[in-house]
């Protein structure tokens, strides 16, 4: 599971859950990839991301390189921050860990990099 | 696009159904309308229920790292196939590989709807069955749709324009009793005008691919 994805997830569906989000992260198992590095589309992903969650999901995992807290204004242009962005968001994989309802604790497993965010009919 | 390959023991073993006309079809349909999807230049992509992971597969190779691609499936085998399947037909560029993301989940319900995704696919379960086998666990998940088969697909219609971008498109599978029609005419209620893409008369049924985009764009 990439950040990418962890940005995307909540645990709203969950009975008396109001935002879910961010989910907490627990990592037991890292995996680096490389992929290609596209800067059209990594400046294109940026406005679709929750950047506060992302630069504090990316410092736990110890992937954030030089992510400011703040997005800067020309990012476009900034290709050294757009190759950090790329790296953080879709080369780190959790291959195992957890995602953890920050309102119920409810745990979501990761294994193989696959996070089960099934729930049960009683928990909605 | 080319037809992508895919691990046949795996499936089996699995326990996940090998692609079949109504994964062919969606198939033709994407492929003949890949240049306006092009045109609306998708930077996230999402198959909802992927079950043997060929459509996305199809779609990441073509559009490579343009795209995001994510799959999510409620069938955990789904998703070892799926993730497996992009695997086997992911393109090498600069000896990088592109990955599609993976998810074990029920439709959008673990998704934040904030109007971000420009793509959705769905080849639901629709054949229409008694309601209780729709909610038991395993392989029925994939085919089982309630009465009319529209158990599954209603469930996912109300949210779809919380998730999808203002110039976003969404592809639907549907059999013709589904009723073609009311689904254009609920969608419109979302927000959505849809068209027939392409269909096809297969033996007991005949099939559709349909394309929505949001009445705003």
């Amino acid at each position: 599971m990439k950040l990418v994805t962890h940005n995307m997830l909540t645990s709203k569906c969950l009975k008396g859950v109001n935002t879910g989000y961010p989910l907490k992260l627990v990592v037991k198992e890292i995996r680096v990839q490389s992929s290609d590095f596209n800067k059209e589309f990594i400046s294109k992903m940026i406005p679709r991301l929750d950047w506060a969650v992302f630069v504090v999901a990316a410092k736990q995992i110890g992937h954030a390189g030089n992510l400011p807290d703040q997005l800067l204004p020309d990012y476009e242009n900034n290709e050294e921050l757009l190759k950090d962005v790329h790296h953080a968001l879709f080369e780190v994989d959790i291959y195992e860990g957890e995602l953890i309802c920050p309102e119920t604790n409810r745990k979501f497993q990761i294994s193989e990099g696959i996070p089960n965010m099934l729930v049960k009919e009683n928990e909605l | 696009m080319e037809t992508p390959k895919w691990n046949t023991k795996l499936l089996s073993a699995r326990n996940v159904y090998e692609p079949a006309e109504d994964t062919f079809l969606l198939l033709d349909a994407l492929e003949n309308d890949i240049e306006n999807l092009m045109k609306i230049n998708p930077h996230i992509i999402l198959e909802i229920g992927p079950g043997s992971g060929i459509i996305i597969a199809a779609l990441a190779s073509v559009l490579k790292s343009r795209v995001q691609c994510f799959a999510i499936d409620i069938n955990p085998d789904a998703c070892i196939v799926t993730r497996n399947t992009a695997e086997l037909n992911n393109v090498t560029v600069n000896n990088t590989k592109k990955y599609v993301e993976v998810l074990n989940g029920n439709l959008l319900k673990a998704f934040q709807l904030r109007e971000s995704i420009d793509v959705i696919i769905f080849n639901p379960p629709y054949v229409r069955t008694v309601n209780i086998e729709t909610f038991v666990e395993g392989i029925s998940q994939s085919w089982a749709g309630g009465e009319n088969g529209r158990k599954i697909i209603d469930d996912l219609l109300p949210v779809l324009s919380k998730a999808i971008s203002l110039n976003g498109v969404f592809y639907l599978v549907a059999v013709s009793y589904n009723n073609i029609e009311d689904l254009f005419t609920q969608m419109k209620v979302f927000g959505f005008v849809g068209k027939i893409l392409k269909s096809r008369q297969v033996p007991g049924e005949l099939l559709y691919v349909l394309k929505f985009k949001k009445t705003t764009s």
